[in-house]
């Protein structure tokens, strides 16, 4: 089941699409900097893990947002390659520390040994409240294309 | 060579060995009647991409690729380990609470055959369960996304460049499955030398059958990292094929190298009912193994840990087990592998889920309380990595070898594959020790 995307409508903004880019990549690149800080003990904060692997995974991310920018600013439209796959890529990631969080939650729920001291606090990490931000800030793309749209097309009907 | 302006399909059919390779031969011809036929009935509109060709702009990237593919196996091991922890704790229960009726039965032999070997032994093995089902599950996932397809394609560029076959890289990760699926799987690889490369390569790859060792000594010695452990041992053993393939592909194994050609497959959103589907046709091989074979398996290592020259009843040490695993143990004390440990990995031979299987066993025949807190007493952290180090590298199992020797049709190549893993086994566990001694103390 693959469904056709019509390109135009995905890209109807690309500069506008080039600023959310660049906003998502540096979002994953201020994440991974504070974590390489928790990881070297400089910063100690409760949404952040110290673990070297999830600096590289909040790096990848950050590199497949922002590899697309410069193309979505010359109005490429094969560009929009970049923020989709990167948004899959973080939906990916955030189902996956949910079902964790859910996982746990049910062991610690069920008393089991492993999870007598578990809270939801130590589940929370980047990849997990990253994904929501980015969420919005396309969502407030597609609003803002989607009613730019309408009143264009109100103007029209207006004028005819 | 000739070049391709040059060609004539039906003439480089004929006579390959002049010309480039005669599959890009047939796929550029093949696409050169699509772009015909769609030429003469194809009126191009507005312009399209579908999800597929937008994603694979990013997942075939020539920097992006790897790292993107190295987050998705990320991701995959993560889900497989983190996940299956409340559902191994939901069975480890049950068979506690089984134990202890059996622990009342009032002859003692027979008390502790089906406490310690059967519910022990099976017993434990069956609470991998959840990791196993759960690797099936993620990989059914991503084959049936198309994503698995790509993977080869990534990595193709760089196995090319290290001088192994492109198409090797699929029986390799039919290798996270199965070692004797992958050594099978070699059949598509072009070329004798190709094909004995990926053959002794494959059992690198690290089966599901290792699985369970990785979960038990990754969770006891490195419980916060314990995901990212696996990984990293799971990515080692592709490392590992890399390299022995291209130290065997420069020295024993000269050929010429053939480029990769294969048609990628449309992104597809997977199924419920079939990656379900998909997880439970391989898992019940697992399920299989533990009513069978694994059981014997474990009446037997039950016997031979209870039984010793003296009869019924001797300390462990003394048992056949214990005579047996004190007498190879000396040849792995300066990887800090006690003889437990020792008589375990012989028996893994047979399979790597023994491995897990015959610890239990041996710890609770010892009389030990929980195998967390024998293992932890055992053996250091860098010992247990070392551990994990030597169950990836030494054969997978008799089975393996057996299809080695079917498929390669040479004790040779058969010997020489056991003898190289176990020494690269042995001598990348004492890197390990090495290195960790050096850095941890």
């Amino acid at each position: 089941m693959v469904r056709n995307l019509d390109i135009n409508m995905l890209s109807k903004k690309p500069r506008l699409m080039a600023v959310i880019s660049s906003a998502a990549g540096l979002l994953y690149v201020t994440a991974a900097v504070m974590q390489i800080l928790e990881f070297m003990g400089i910063v100690s904060l409760w949404f952040l893990t110290p673990d070297l692997v999830t600096i590289f995974v909040l790096l990848v991310l950050a590199a497949v947002f922002l590899s697309g920018v410069s193309a979505l600013r010359l109005r490429q439209k094969q560009a929009i390659a970049y923020p989709t796959a990167g948004l899959l890529l973080s939906a990916l990631l955030f189902l996956l520390k949910l079902t964790i969080l859910l996982t746990n939650a049910l062991g610690w729920v069920l008393s089991f040994e492993d999870w007598q001291s578990w809270s939801v606090v130590m589940d929370i990490e980047p990849t997990l409240w990253t994904f929501p931000i980015v969420v919005v800030m396309f969502a407030a793309v597609f609003w803002h294309s989607d009613t730019t749209e309408k009143m264009e097309n109100r103007v029209d009907t207006h004028d005819l | 060579m000739k070049s391709f302006e040059d060609l004539d399909v039906e003439e480089a059919l004929e006579e390959p060995s002049d010309y480039v390779d005669p599959q890009l031969i047939l796929a550029d011809q093949r696409y050169e009647i699509i772009g015909d036929i769609l030429c003469e009935v194809y009126e191009p509109g507005e312009e399209k991409w579908n999800i597929s060709d937008l994603l694979d702009e990013v997942f075939l990237h020539r920097y992006l690729g790897i790292p993107v593919f190295l987050v998705v196996m990320w991701t995959m091991f993560h889900f497989t380990f983190q996940v299956s922890l409340v559902f191994m704790a939901m069975i480890e229960a049950v068979f506690a609470w089984i134990s202890t009726y059996t622990s009342q039965i009032p002859i003692p032999w027979l008390a502790s055959l089906v406490t310690d070997g059967v519910v022990g032994g099976v017993g434990f093995i069956l609470t991998f369960i959840p990791p196993i089902f759960l690797l099936y599950l993620a990989i059914s996932v991503l084959e049936d996304t198309g994503y698995l397809a790509r993977a080869a394609f990534v990595m193709d560029r760089w196995m090319t460049k290290m001088g192994l076959h492109g198409r090797s890289f699929i029986p390799l990760l039919l290798g996270f499955g199965c070692s004797v699926a992958a050594v099978l799987g070699s059949r598509t690889v072009e070329g004798r030398s190709n094909r004995l490369t990926t053959i002794l390569i494959a059992p690198l790859m690290s089966c599901a059958g290792r699985l369970p060792v990785y979960v038990l000594i990754a969770g006891i010695f490195f419980p916060s990292m314990a995901g990212t452990v696996v990984f990293l041992l799971y990515i080692l053993g592709i490392v590992m094929a890399v390299i022995i393939g291209f130290l065997l592909k420069h020295t024993a194994l000269k050929d010429e190298i053939s480029p990769l050609v294969m048609e990628l497959p449309m992104y597809q959103m997977p199924t419920v009912h079939g990656s379900f589907r998909h997880m439970w046709e391989r898992g019940v091989m697992f399920l299989k193994r533990a009513g069978t074979y694994l059981l014997i398996g474990s009446i037997i290592i039950w016997a031979l840990s209870s039984f010793g020259p003296a009869g019924y009843g001797v300390p462990i040490a003394d048992s056949f087990i214990g005579i047996m695993g004190r007498y190879v143990a000396p040849i792995f004390a300066p990887l800090g592998f006690e003889w437990q440990i020792v008589a375990a990995l012989i028996f893994g031979l047979l399979a790597k889920e023994v491995v897990v299987q015959s610890l239990a066993i041996i710890l609770a025949v010892e009389g030990q309380g929980a195998i967390q807190a024998s293992l932890l007493a055992l053996m250091s952290p860098v010992s247990a990595f070392a551990l994990m180090v030597f169950v990836l590298l030494y054969i997978p199992c008799i089975a393996t070898m057996a299809v080695i020797k079917s498929e390669t049709g040479s004790w040779k190549w058969t010997i020489f594959s056991f003898v190289y893993q176990t020494f690269l086994a042995y001598f990348m566990a004492l890197a390990v020790v090495s290195i960790g001694g050096f850095l941890f103390g």
